[in-house]
């Protein structure tokens, strides 16, 4: 008896593990054991793709097809970015470049199904087909440094930094990397004001010397020797080039406010002496006169204005638009050659580019007009300081505080009081 | 009280009443009449037909004993930069009675005309003296004896 349960002992024994066997060679995960240690997991290696053979040419082919694809998606950012700028000129040719590149895709995709079909009946004309498909490859990235060219390196540069981020570069690096963009942005755009000024500055020195040495006579180009009021033909400090880069570029202003004494009389006699300076009237009121004098005599006009009456107030202002005149010379360079980029463009245009440069011709055209004014306006309030005489009493609530005494007595000073008729 | 006093402090009494109770005397000069007004702003006025005007007041310096270059600042002030009036001069001036003052004239157009304003600033005791004259230019020029005399025979007390 006690053998018969031994022996049964040792049999369960012995199937018990044929079946913990069975179980690990079924894939069944082991016990976790302290004592074993788990053999390292085989890191799956890339998958290497065999391009020789008949399939190999067919992938071949899509490799070339999806690189034409990159260059369409570079393309098409720089398209977008041409346009974002408002720069027609390479928002044209990119435009233009992309179509190619689009045009040979569509060849290739072609070539491509010819080469799927002669796959397993004709190497030969497989292969032919691949390297037609490669050789369009070649032509679209041809196309694609074109249009890098026309782009200019600065689009270029800008289509490679805009390129599909990669994961790390996603969240604050790419946050951080835009926020330094911008600032390089901004640090350009300083720089390049910054040498348009300095340009102006050491064109204006040397143009200042040669007309000190030349003639005593003139400021900036500004006639200083007094001439007829009438007709107020501006005097231009752009219109002679040494004058063009005057260092005061102030327009300078003043208000006087008079007594209210002989108005019409002294309102005759600002007139005078504007037209004595070499100034016009620009505007005559009641009790308000305009004129505008030269710049250069403009202490000596209001000296002669304020001898005229009781100055009750007098504010003289000069405020330096030295930074909206490089603004506007620079903008209108700009526009001037971008007209005429597009007028050269226009001429080998076809019919339907033509029209959209036309527009946009138009609207540079409008462009430059507009700053042209811009600047003529701004030319002549330099060249001529604007004063205004007003007869009137000053702001009452401005003087109410300073004047006003305590004395009842006051309040009934003045002719009013003295020469109105008793009740 | 002997008859003799009593008729002395009646004439006493007369006289002031005669002078009005002003601390000042002021005559009329041919041309002008002096205005009554029951309700004065002025305690003297005299005027001509042709629109010219002269007046006096006193008033009691007890709350502000301020000096005659204070008023002239003060009227000076108010007349241009408040009332728009053109300063034309300052002169010193003397009352009848020798009290030094100022005189300030100022220009000023009333209704599109021209017109000028002469005001004459005393301190004497307690009290101060304003004394303006004024009207349309063309007419002060032509009575300007008359107002000069007029400002020279007011005598403070």
């Amino acid at each position: 008896m006690t053998l018969k349960v031994l022996a049964c002992v040792v049999l369960c024994w012995l199937a018990l593990g044929c079946a913990s066997q069975r179980k690990y060679a079924s894939g069944w995960d082991a016990p976790s054991s302290p004592a074993v240690e788990r053999a390292p997991v085989p890191v799956r290696a890339a998958p290497t793709v065999d391009v020789s053979g008949p399939f190999g040419l067919e992938l071949k082919a899509d490799r070339c097809i999806g690189s034409m694809g990159a260059t369409i998606a570079r393309l098409r950012k720089m398209v977008d970015l041409a346009r974002d700028q408002r720069d027609v000129v390479r928002l044209n040719c990119t435009l233009a470049k992309l179509e190619e590149v689009e045009r040979i895709e569509r060849k290739a995709g072609e070539r491509r199904s010819a080469l799927r079909g002669f796959l397993l009946e004709d190497d030969d004309k497989a292969a032919q087909e691949l390297r037609s498909v490669e050789t369009l490859e070649r032509d679209s990235a041809r196309v694609a440094a074109e249009a890098q060219q026309c782009a200019g390196e600065e689009l270029a540069q800008a289509q490679l930094e805009n390129l599909p981020a990669p994961a790390a570069r996603r969240g604050a690096f790419a946050r951080n990397i835009t926020r330094l963009e911008s600032r390089v942005d901004g640090i350009k755009e300083q720089t390049f004001r910054a040498r348009g000024r300095m340009a102006l500055l050491s064109d204006t020195v040397l143009s200042g010397k040669a007309a000190n040495a030349g003639d005593r006579g003139t400021l900036g180009g500004l006639t200083a020797t007094a001439k007829p009021a009438a007709p107020p033909t501006s005097p231009n400090p752009v219109a002679n080039p040494s004058a063009r880069h005057d260092p005061s570029m102030l327009i300078r202003t003043a208000e006087l406010t008079l007594a209210v004494y002989e108005v019409d009389k002294n309102i005759d006699a600002v007139e005078s002496a504007a037209s004595q300076v070499g100034g016009y009237l620009a505007m005559r009121g009641d009790r308000q006169i305009v004129v505008r004098v030269p710049r250069d005599r403009f202490e000596e006009a209001l000296r002669r204005i304020e001898k005229l009456g009781d100055v009750l107030h007098r504010n003289v202002a000069a405020e330096d638009v030295t930074d909206q005149f490089v603004d506007l010379e620079m903008r209108l360079k700009n526009a001037h050659a971008v007209r005429t980029r597009l007028e050269a463009l226009l001429a080998s245009a076809s019919v339907h580019d033509a029209v959209e440069i036309q527009k946009e011709l138009a609207r540079v055209t409008e462009e430059i007009e507009r700053f042209e004014g811009k600047l003529k306006l701004l030319r002549d309030r330099i060249a001529w300081s604007t004063i205004t005489a007003t007869f009137e009493k000053l702001q009452q609530q401005k003087v109410r505080q300073q004047a006003l005494l305590p004395f009842p007595w006051m309040s009934v000073i003045g002719l009013s009081p003295l020469l109105s008729v008793p009740r | 009280m002997s008859l003799r006093n009593f008729l002395l402090y009646l004439a006493l009494a007369a006289w002031m009443a005669g002078c009005g109770g002003h601390p000042f005397d002021a005559r009329v000069a041919p041309g002008f009449v002096e205005v009554k007004e029951e309700d004065p702003a002025y305690d003297f006025r005299a005027v001509a037909p042709e629109g010219v005007a002269v007046a006096v007041r006193s008033e009691p310096l007890k709350d502000a004993p301020a000096d005659v270059a204070f008023w002239e600042r003060a009227v000076t002030l108010r007349m241009r930069e408040l009332e728009g009036y053109a300063l034309l001069g300052a002169r010193d001036v003397k009352s009848a009675d020798g009290t030094a003052g100022r005189e300030l004239t100022f220009g000023h157009d009333q209704e599109g005309k021209p017109s000028v304003y002469r005001i004459r600033l005393f301190v004497r005791g307690s009290n101060l003296f304003i004394i303006e004259a004024g009207g349309a230019k063309e007419q002060m020029d032509r009575f300007a004896s008359n107002v000069e005399w007029m400002l020279a025979q007011i005598q403070l007390r």
